[in-house]
C-alpha cells in the first residue's frame, strides 16, 4: 500500500483513538454530577414515596441517567465532528488523495473503525449514521425488567414496620432506606454508564457513545470521496 | 559521502518550527505532505543511545520494561540528553524510548551489527521471561515455549545476515535468511494476534500489554534484519515490496487496539467508580505507549518502502547505500535529500 494511504489510515486511527479516550475521560468527569443528581432525587423523596411509591422513584432515576447520557452523547458527537474536520484538512495534500489511494483507504476504513471491545455497541448502531442524525435512540439502557430494586422494597417494608413503633424509628428507618437507595442508584449508574459488574464488551452508555461517534466518523469520511 | 549528507540546520529548524514533521524516517512539509529528505541512522547513534540509556539507569538486557512507568519518565530524559549531545537528534522528539531500546530507531535501514541485534533479541527474550512469570499466575498462558524456539531461529538468521558481506554465496544466503526471518515473523504475528484477541475477551493486566510489546519488537527486529539482507544483495524492488506489505501487516495488527479499550479492560473488574477510574487511568499511559509504538512502526516501515523506491529512481544500489552508512563515524543521523 502506498504511503499516502497508510498515512491517511494512521490519521484516522489517531482520530478514533483520541475520541475514544476523550469520551472515557468526559464521562468520568461528568459522572460525579450524575451521582449527585441521583442522590438529590432520593433525598427529595418523601416518606410516602419511600413507603408506597417505588415505581416513580425508579422511573425518575432512569430518566436522570438517560438525560445525562443524551447530554454526554451530544458533547462527544460535537467534539468528534469538529476534530474529524481538522483531521481531514490535515491529511497530506488535504483531501486531494487520488482515486487509487482513496479506494485503498475506503476499503480499509471499516476495519480501522472496528474496535473489538465495543463491537456489541457498534453492531447495534445503524449502518448509515451521521453526526447530524446521532440521537439518543441509539443509546442502550438496561430496561426496567432487568433492574432489581430489592433494597427499595426492603426499605419501604422497614419503614412500614417502623411507623407502628414511633416517629423516631420512622425517621431512622427512612434515613437508612435513603442511604441504601442512594447506594443502589449509584451502583446502577455505574453499571449503565461504564458496564461495571458486566462482562467485558457488554453494552453500556460509554461504549454506545463511542460506537456512535466512530460510526458517524466512518460515514463522514466515506462521504468525503 | 556520495548520496548522504549531514542533517542541515534548516531541516532541524523546520521541524522545530512546525514547517516540517518527521513521519517514519521521512521529513515532510506539513502543508503539502511532500517529502523533503529521508533520515538515516548510523552506528554513531547507537553508541550515543547506549550511553544515554546506561546513564539513565536502564539497560537493554536486565529488566528493561518499555511500558513501565520508569521508562515513561526516562523517555523524555533520554531524548533531552541525546538532543544536548547532538542538535540533529532533536528530530527524535516524537519517538518512544521503548522503540529505541528494543527494536532500533527504524530510521532508514538498520545498521546495527550482529552483536547489537542479538543483544536486542536477548533483551526481548529476557523481558518475556519476566512477563511470563506474571502472566502464568493470571492466565496460565504457556505459549512461550514456542516463542523461545522462534527466537532461537531468529538468532541464527541474524548471524547469517551479519556475515553476508564475507560470504561467497551472498545472494542465496541472503534470500534464505530473509525467508526464514519472514517465517519467524509470521509465527510471531500469529502469537500477537492470538494474545491480542484473548486480551479483549476478559480482564487484562499491564503484563499482557508488555507481552504484546515484546512480540511486536521481535517482529520488527525480523523485518529490519530481513530488509538489510535484501539491501546487501541489491534487491531494492523486493525490499520496497516487503516494506509495503510489512507496514500493512503492522497496521492490521495494531488497528483493533486502542489505548482506551486496553485501559478499560485493565479496570473491568472494578465494582465502584473510584476504583474503576484509578485503575483505568493507571493503565492508560502504558496502553498509549504500546499502541503509539505500533503505529510508529507502521509509519517507519512504510517510509522504508519510499526509501527503496527513491534509491531505485536515483540508481543507487542497496549495497553502496549500506557501505556509505557504515563509513560514517561522526554523525549519528544523515539525510538523503529527496
Amino acid at each position: 500500500m502506498k504511503f499516502p494511504a497508510i498515512a491517511a489510515q494512521l490519521e484516522f486511527l489517531a482520530w478514533r483513538d483520541a475520541q475514544l479516550a476523550a469520551i472515557s475521560l468526559q464521562l468520568e468527569e461528568a459522572f460525579p454530577a450524575l451521582l449527585d443528581d441521583l442522590s438529590a432525587q432520593v433525598e427529595r423523596a418523601g416518606i410516602v414515596d419511600l413507603v408506597r411509591s417505588t415505581l416513580p422513584l425508579k422511573s425518575s432515576t432512569e430518566a436522570i441517567i438517560q438525560q445525562w447520557g443524551a447530554k454526554q452523547l451530544d458533547a462527544a458527537s460535537s467534539r468528534a465532528e469538529a476534530e474529524l474536520e481538522d483531521t481531514l484538512l490535515q491529511l497530506p495534500g488535504g483531501l486531494n488523495l487520488d482515486g487509487d489511494i482513496w479506494e485503498q483507504v475506503s476499503k480499509a476504513l471499516p476495519a480501522i473503525m472496528g474496535v473489538g471491545f465495543i463491537a456489541a455497541s457498534v453492531a447495534a448502531i445503524p449502518a448509515a449514521l451521521s453526526f447530524a442524525t446521532v440521537s439518543t435512540s441509539i443509546l442502550f439502557f438496561w430496561t426496567v425488567t432487568t433492574i432489581s430494586w430489592p433494597l427499595l422494597t426492603l426499605g419501604a417494608a422497614g419503614i412500614g414496620i417502623a411507623t407502628l413503633t414511633g416517629l423516631t424509628s420512622v425517621k431512622s428507618a427512612a434515613a437508612k432506606a435513603r442511604r441504601k437507595l442512594c447506594n443502589r442508584a449509584h451502583m446502577e449508574a455505574g453499571r449503565q454508564v461504564f458496564g461495571m459488574g458486566e462482562k467485558p464488551g457488554a453494552r453500556c452508555i460509554l461504549s454506545d457513545i463511542q460506537a456512535a461517534v466512530v460510526k458517524a466518523g466512518e460515514c463522514r469520511i466515506l462521504g468525503v470521496s | 559521502m556520495l548520496f548522504l549528507r549531514a542533517v542541515p540546520p534548516e531541516v532541524i529548524d523546520g521541524v522545530a518550527s512546525g514547517l516540517y514533521k518527521v513521519t517514519g524516517s521521512v521529513v515532510r512539509e506539513v502543508s503539502s505532505g511532500r517529502g523533503v529528505a529521508f533520515l538515516q541512522e548510523t552506528s554513531v547513534l547507537q553508541s550515543l543511545l547506549n550511553s544515554a540509556l546506561s546513564g539513565a539507569g536502564a539497560t537493554l538486557q536486565t529488566g528493561f520494561s518499555p511500558l513501565g512507568v520508569g521508562a515513561l519518565i526516562q523517555n523524555q530524559q533520554i531524548k533531552s540528553r541525546l538532543a544536548e549531545v547532538q542538535s540533529s537528534l532533536a528530530l527524535l522528539q516524537n519517538l518512544q524510548i521503548g522503540t529505541l531500546a528494543v527494536s532500533g530507531l527504524g530510521l532508514g535501514v538498520s545498521v546495527a551489527g550482529f552483536a547489537m541485534m542479538l543483544k536486542r533479541l536477548k533483551g526481548i527474550e529476557s523481558h518475556l521471561s519476566t512477563i511470563e512469570a506474571k502472566i502464568d499466575r493470571v492466565t496460565s498462558d504457556r505459549r512461550t515455549d514456542d516463542i523461545r524456539m522462534i527466537f532461537a531461529d531468529i538468532g541464527t538468521q541474524l548471524d547469517s545476515v551479519d556475515t553476508l558481506p564475507a560470504r561467497s554465496n551472498k545472494v542465496s544466503s541472503a534470500e534464505a535468511a530473509e525467508h526464514a526471518l519472514a517465517t519467524a515473523s509470521g509465527r510471531l504475528e500469529a502469537h500477537f494476534q492470538q494474545k491480542s484477541e484473548a486480551m479483549q475477551m476478559g480482564r487484562m493486566t499491564s503484563a499482557d500489554m508488555d507481552m504484546l510489546w515484546s512480540l511486536a519488537a521481535a517482529i520488527r527486529l525480523c523485518h529490519e534484519a530481513g530488509l538489510r539482507a535484501l539491501y546487501s544483495i541489491d534487491e531494492l524492488e523486493a525490499a520496497k515490496q516487503l516494506a509495503e506489505r510489512r507496514a500493512q501487516r503492522f497496521l492490521d495488527l495494531s488497528q483493533s487496539l486502542t489505548p482506551d479499550a486496553l485501559a478499560r479492560l485493565c479496570a473491568q473488574s472494578a465494582l465502584d467508580f473510584a476504583t474503576y477510574t484509578k485503575e483505568r487511568q493507571q493503565a492508560l499511559p502504558q496502553a498509549e505507549v504500546l499502541v503509539h509504538g505500533l503505529r510508529d512502526s507502521v509509519a517507519s516501515i512504510s517510509s522504508q518502502s519510499e526509501l527503496a523506491q527513491n534509491l531505485i529512481t536515483n540508481q543507487i544500489s542497496g549495497s553502496a547505500y549500506l557501505e556509505e552508512i557504515a563509513d560514517e563515524t561522526d554523525e549519528p543521523l544523515l539525510i538523503l535529500p529527496i
